[in-house]
């Protein structure tokens, strides 16, 4: 017999029974160490797209995004579970790139939590991969998250651009290009409905205000997103 | 990836092929689907090489409608279901818990399974061919040289480890050897000759930094000789060579493949505890292959196993004919809550002391936990004085940094328990009443002091609050030896 492991560092699950085992059971998918490196952003964030600082006001990288005439008013506000730090890179890499997608269930409960919370009732939209990078992967890491939430999504977006990976891009890159990258499907099924964008990490904001212009365009009432992860 | 089943044009026999390598006047026997549901029989056990995944292939691996046609190149299963229950065919994992179903878009189906015991090798899923591929070695064309001496003991051990390879019947022996003994010039002998049949060799060890000490040792004395290092992020992953140093989980890669294999530290863990380590070893192997096991504390199972035949090669003394520390044990009180304090305990301190003072050698202290280490080293801070641990991301370069004596004292986790060799060193063992701390542990970590021809003494001091079972033993097995 193999004792029970941990789902991301795999170490056995060898806590002490107690009160606590029984009631919090349900916590228990991270070890000491990988919870001790874990930032959970909670206390203080911009109210606007979740960037971890120091007080609650709205930050500077919305308030630029705000001034633009393009791209004010695209995106409602983000919510971010956690903090992209070494940490959350390492467990990115091994969801996203050595394609460990089971690994987007530890965040099951949380992403369930945050989702009833904040946007309650809103079609859930993941954000796709172009056909190249998708027989690449294998997977759509958004799509995973997404069916986390709750199996019934709204998968409307396709990309018709392929793109170089944003994580490989500069922010002026990311921010200044005005392409197009996203199509909807079927326009019927977002028309005057309030629709969340759902993705791995929320770095610039540059791919969920791409997506939510299309999807604003086929007559959506809002568009905010949520990500596990905010750098 | 899809395949196929296809009779080729003017042959009798069907073969598996990839969709896109089909032509037209093939004759398709079967639709285009997943590996697994082909199920193409196992590659042929004359087929040697490595097996590795499609993504893996290099521009000069890549894989021709020839090669799969003549059979020299195979196509096989990733993970086989039998029963429902899988098998991962590269690292040998059954553990259902460690697979792992997903929507995959390669089969377009939503119960794709992968193998997540070996997923940071690449990840293999039941719709990933395995491809077995030969590998032909640019063996040296002129017998291999070494100009070194053996003591009579280490030339002993080594006649034993030829003569196997050349006419006994036996495939495996054990070369039980004190820690010291010169293991590696040992081999020498037996690489020269194996080399010389046109044989190749794997060395197989539980640790990195065992495989970074040794290679280096070996390209030395073997200058005309290729080989190759394996170990995690190594850049030569994905060659092969006559002579491979690699860690126990790299030799996964490999599919019988090698003749002699010499497996390092048999004890230690990982490789002890592993089951699919050992499946991994066994796959890399030929059915024929000859196996050398080395270890300083052999478990029982083995010695009872190969003592009936022979089988076991015994040296009892270091190359330098001295004989081995033996520890003296030293109680220092209740030291972890003075670490956890952020104090270092008075009697360590004053141990530290005396043995800057009196010596002068550097200092390894071996501590049971990588939390103990990091709180030590800052709670010393002296820049003179540093830590290191397998999470430790200057590992490589702080025990490189030690050997050349930048350091006075390195503080350390159980992975330089073995294999690793400084020329001057005392021990000390902080804590160790501790679990971590087996007989076999403390016995090597003990071996660590006196190993060179000039200074073939240290002092091994273990620092404890409670004398352990574990402890008693390691030093009457270290009397033992040196009474024979």
């Amino acid at each position: 017999m193999r004792d029970e492991q941990l789902l991301y560092c795999q170490k056995p699950i060898d806590e002490q029974l107690s009160w606590d085992t029984l009631l919090r059971r349900e916590y228990r998918r991270f070890c000491y160490a990988c919870s001790q490196q874990m930032i959970w952003i909670n206390a203080l964030h911009c109210s606007r797209c979740y960037r971890p600082q120091a007080d609650s006001s709205v930050c500077l990288d919305c308030v630029r995004w705000e001034k633009s005439t393009y791209w004010s008013n695209k995106l409602s506000r983000n919510v971010s579970l956690l903090s992209y730090n070494n940490w959350a890179q390492d467990f990115v890499a091994r969801f996203k790139f050595r394609r460990d997608v089971v690994l987007a269930k530890a965040f099951e409960q949380e992403l369930k939590r945050m989702y009833a919370r904040n946007f309650n009732q809103h079609l859930i939209v993941p954000i796709p991969l172009s056909e190249k990078r998708m027989i690449e992967r294998g997977f759509n890491q958004s799509e995973v998250i997404a069916r986390c939430i709750r199996t019934n999504i709204t998968d409307v977006l396709i990309r018709v651009i392929h793109e170089e990976k944003t994580s490989k891009k500069l922010r002026w890159q990311r921010v200044a290009g005005r392409s197009r990258p996203f199509e909807v499907t079927d326009r019927k099924s977002v028309m005057l409905k309030n629709v969340v964008l759902v993705d791995d990490i929320y770095t610039t904001g540059a791919t969920v205000r791409k997506a939510a212009t299309v999807l604003l365009e086929a007559g959506a009432t809002s568009v905010s997103s949520m990500t596990l992860f905010r750098s | 990836m899809k395949c196929v089943w296809v009779v080729p044009k003017g042959q009798l026999e069907p073969v598996v092929l990839p969709c896109d390598l089909v032509q037209q006047d093939d004759d398709v026997q079967s639709e285009a689907a997943v590996i697994t549901h082909l199920k193409p029989s196992p590659p042929l056990p004359t087929l040697e090489g490595k097996s590795l995944l499609t993504s893996e292939l290099t521009d000069q691996q890549i894989v021709t409608r020839r090669q799969l046609i003549a059979g020299t190149v195979q196509l096989s299963i990733g993970i086989s279901l039998k029963r429902s229950a899988p098998t991962c065919n590269r690292c040998g994992n059954q553990d259902k818990e460690q697979f792992a179903m997903f929507d995959c878009y390669w089969c377009g189906r939503n119960e794709c399974l992968y193998c997540r015991s070996c997923i940071m090798m690449g990840k293999v899923t039941t719709c990933t061919p395995l491809v077995h591929i030969p590998i032909t070695e640019p063996f040296p064309k002129t017998r291999l040289n070494w100009h070194g001496l053996l003591t009579d003991a280490q030339k002993r051990a080594s006649n034993q480890m030829v003569e196997i390879l050349q006419h006994r019947t036996d495939n495996e022996l054990l070369v039980w050897a004190v820690c010291g003994a010169g293991k590696t010039e040992m081999l020498f002998p037996l690489i020269i000759e194996a080399i010389d049949q046109k044989k190749t060799l794997l060395i197989a060890t539980p640790r990195t930094d065992v495989v970074l000490e040794l290679i280096p040792r070996i390209r030395q004395a073997f200058p005309n000789l290729r080989s190759i290092a394996l170990y995690g992020g190594s850049e030569e992953r994905f060659q092969s060579a006559p002579l491979v140093i690699s860690t126990t989980h790299q030799t996964r890669r490999y599919f019988q493949y090698f003749d002699v294999v010499i497996i390092d530290e048999i004890d230690a863990f990982p490789y002890h505890y592993d089951k699919s380590l050992r499946f991994a070893v066994n796959k890399a192997a030929k059915p024929s292959a000859k196996f050398y096991y080395l270890s300083a504390t052999p478990p029982q199972s083995l010695i009872k196993k190969l003592k009936t035949n022979n089988q076991i090669a015994m040296i009892n003394r270091r190359y330098h004919g001295f004989p081995l520390p033996v520890p003296s044990l030293k109680w220092i009180g209740d030291w972890r809550s003075y670490v956890e304090r952020g104090k270092l305990p008075p009697k360590l301190k004053a141990w530290m002391n005396r043995q800057e003072r009196e010596s002068d050698r550097q200092l390894l202290i071996f501590v049971p936990s990588i939390n103990v280490s990091e709180r030590l080293e800052s709670i010393i801070a002296r820049k003179d004085i540093i830590c290191v641990h397998s999470q430790h991301a200057k590992r490589k370069e702080i025990v490189e940094a030690f050997r050349h004596k930048q350091y006075h004292c390195l503080i350390t986790t159980t992975i330089l328990e073995r294999g690793v060799t400084f020329p001057s060193v005392d021990v000390f063992i902080l804590g160790a009443e501790n679990d971590v701390f087996t007989i076999a542990a403390l016995v090597q970590i003990a071996g660590r002091a006196g190993r060179s021809l000039e200074d073939p003494k240290g002092d091994v001091l273990f620092l404890h609050d409670g004398t352990t079972i574990a402890m008693k033993q390691a030093v009457k097995q270290i009397k033992r030896m040196n009474e024979r």
